[in-house]
């Protein structure tokens, strides 16, 4: 178990009646991309949340490099060394793309100005932000605003990178410079889990997948493998194309 | 490649103001030397105190974008407890302006802890501050020692340097534009530092900043013990200045939001515009006094709830917006830099 770097123990979040995430054990080997899909509403964004620190778990716990994480604050548990990006994006609108860089660079202070602006121009370089660098954040388009997303997010040199449907409307030619981007965040060093829509991209990237269904893992496995599952076809197209799945699985 | 590494000092937004700003404080006091009426160098004084108020406002009300509408209690909680230090225990003045920032510092601390913890945020920690400040009047209203109605008195009876009594008006406005000048650098330090970024993340999205390992509160709460405990250390040195305070004055709700005006109109985020904000401002409205009397203050104080509501609709940034609009154009050629940035403080990055 001391091989992982990130493991959630029988996490539980609710919302007044509602179960957003219901028991959920899985954890994270270092240098892993790990996908982690679902229909609308099955509780990733929520998932993500809760062991980002932006929401407190009601069970369960969330350990991270063998310290408890359960329940702290957003920014102590980006200090310890996990960064997200936001589904719906949030740019510091007012600052450039490169001040932006530059505020995740500083790690809430372990890292002195020169040094994070000299991290941040590195920054901007690998994310391909170099020619808009100097335009305010609230101006760039939206390709560019989810690139700023993650160049923020691994500025701080995280560990462990959560990626919330970060290639959601995005062109195909900008989802395959983010796939890439992805895989040079990885050979960083960067652990990386992926909230995604996209399957392309999703079975470009990950190696392993979680599927969540109202809350609950339904399956976990290698991405060809578990698609073809008939729990994850139901959790999707429903009853009949489920059974319709199994059939052909069974023919097969 | 996009950043030039050699660049023109002033072509930094922020080098830029600090230098016209303090050169204008230099202009005040030589001009100020040449003034004899008392009367203009009375305004003087109290355009330097607002300018400085206005600046030290700026860092939690216009950095850090918490609504700190109630600002008025750390300006007079360091006027009272210098009066009453200096009245009822002889402390040395000068000490007392310290000691004023310290105290004004915690109860900026304190004020902090109560809002942020419970989550008082925007409209409710704007009420909560104002509604504090007049907590605090009603309170040295009632309280006897303090001199209650009445206030308290300080007598001056000779020149002393050292105890901060002067016969003279002149004494007192260099100190005042001192004072101005060491806020002034004070807000540019914070601006070019670490604590400028958190400060600039905070107010844009203080949920992205927290992700970004930025404790939000802890920030927010550095801002306000600094803005604080400045207001405090100008209350001290007002109360040496008027020689007079009361609880009416020094807590008062028009004189609180006479000095957010500077900074409003000015523009909250910039160094000159605190300062240029008060400079015009404050004398327009002592002149006013002087010319219609009395009826003045009723003018002024509907002038204010419309210039205030007119300024914050079409000159969100203040004034000093348009400014920065001409400085980036002025030096977007010679820098090459594209099209710059709001802050500006950032564009001569390296490589």
């Amino acid at each position: 178990m001391s091989e992982q770097l990130l493991v959630v123990k029988k996490l539980v979040k609710r919302f007044g009646g509602l179960t957003a995430v219901d028991h959920a054990s899985f954890e994270v080997a270092p240098g892993r991309i790990l996908g982690v899909i679902g229909p609308n509403g099955s509780g990733k964004t929520t998932l993500f949340a809760n062991v980002s620190g932006f929401l407190t778990p009601d069970e369960g716990q969330v350990i991270f490099d063998g310290h408890d994480i359960t329940g702290r604050r957003p920014s102590e548990i980006c200090s310890l060394g996990i960064a997200r990006t936001f589904q719906i994006v949030q740019p510091f609108a007012g600052l450039s793309v490169f001040e932006n860089v530059v505020t995740g660079a500083l790690r809430g202070g372990r890292t002195g100005l020169n040094e994070a602006r000299d991290k941040a121009a590195d920054v901007v370089r690998l994310c391909g932000l170099s020619p808009v660098a100097d335009q305010l954040a609230g101006a760039l388009p939206i390709a560019g605003r989810k690139r700023l997303e993650v160049a923020r997010a691994i500025a701080t040199q995280p560990q462990l990178l959560l990626l919330d449907e970060v290639m959601a409307g995005l062109r195909p030619t900008e989802v395959d410079q983010a796939v890439e981007l992805i895989f040079a965040i990885r050979q960083g060093g960067v652990t990386v889990i992926l909230v995604e829509h996209l399957m392309r991209a999703v079975m470009a990237l990950c190696e392993e997948l979680l599927v969540l269904q109202q809350g609950q893992l339904i399956a976990r496995g290698e991405p060809r493998t578990v698609c073809d599952l008939p729990e994850v076809v139901r959790a999707y197209f429903g009853e009949t194309a489920a059974h319709a799945a199994a059939q052909e699985l069974k023919n097969a | 490649m996009k950043h030039v590494t050699n660049k023109n000092f002033f072509s930094d937004w922020a080098n830029w103001q600090v230098v016209v700003a303090l050169g204008f404080v230099l202009v005040c006091g030589v001009g100020g030397s040449f003034v004899d009426s008392d009367y203009l160098l009375q305004i003087m004084v109290l355009a330097a105190i607002y300018a400085a108020i206005g600046t030290a406002w700026s860092i939690a009300g216009g950095l850090s974008g918490l609504l700190l509408l109630g600002y008025i209690s750390f300006f007079g909680a360091g006027a009272y407890l210098d009066g009453l230090l200096f009245t009822k225990a002889g402390i040395n003045p000068w000490l007392c302006i310290v000691l004023s920032f310290f105290s004004a510092a915690l109860l900026a601390w304190l004020i902090s802890m109560l809002t942020l913890r419970f989550g008082l945020t925007e409209d409710y920690f704007a009420m909560f501050t104002v509604a504090l400040s007049q907590v605090f009047k009603y309170i040295l209203l009632n309280w006897d020692y303090a001199g209650g109605a009445t206030g308290i008195y300080l007598t001056v009876v000779k020149d002393d340097f050292w105890t901060l009594s002067f016969i003279d008006r002149k004494p007192y406005l260099y100190i005042a534009l001192v004072m101005l000048a060491a806020v002034i650098l004070t807000n540019y330090a914070v601006q070019k530092s670490r604590l400028g970024y958190y400060l600039a993340a905070v107010r844009e999205n203080d949920q992205a900043a927290e992700a970004l390992g930025i404790n939000v509160r802890k920030v927010k709460t550095q801002s306000m013990i600094l803005s604080g405990g400045i207001a405090g250390s100008i209350g001290a040195f007002y109360t040496q200045f008027a020689t007079f305070i009361d609880p009416k004055q020094v807590f008062s709700l028009a004189t609180n939001f006479e000095m957010l005006l500077g900074p409003v109109l000015g523009g909250r985020l910039s160094i000159i515009g605190p300062v240029f904000g008060a400079s015009f401002l404050k004398p327009t409205q002592d002149f006013l006094r002087g010319w219609m009397g009395g009826e003045a203050d009723a003018v002024y104080l509907i002038l204010y709830g419309a210039v205030l509501a007119v300024g914050i609709l079409f000159l969100p940034y203040g004034a000093a917006h348009y400014v920065q609009r001409w400085h980036r154009k002025r030096y977007a050629t010679s820098a090459q830099s594209g099209t710059g940035n709001d802050k500006g403080d950032l564009t001569g990055a390296r490589k």
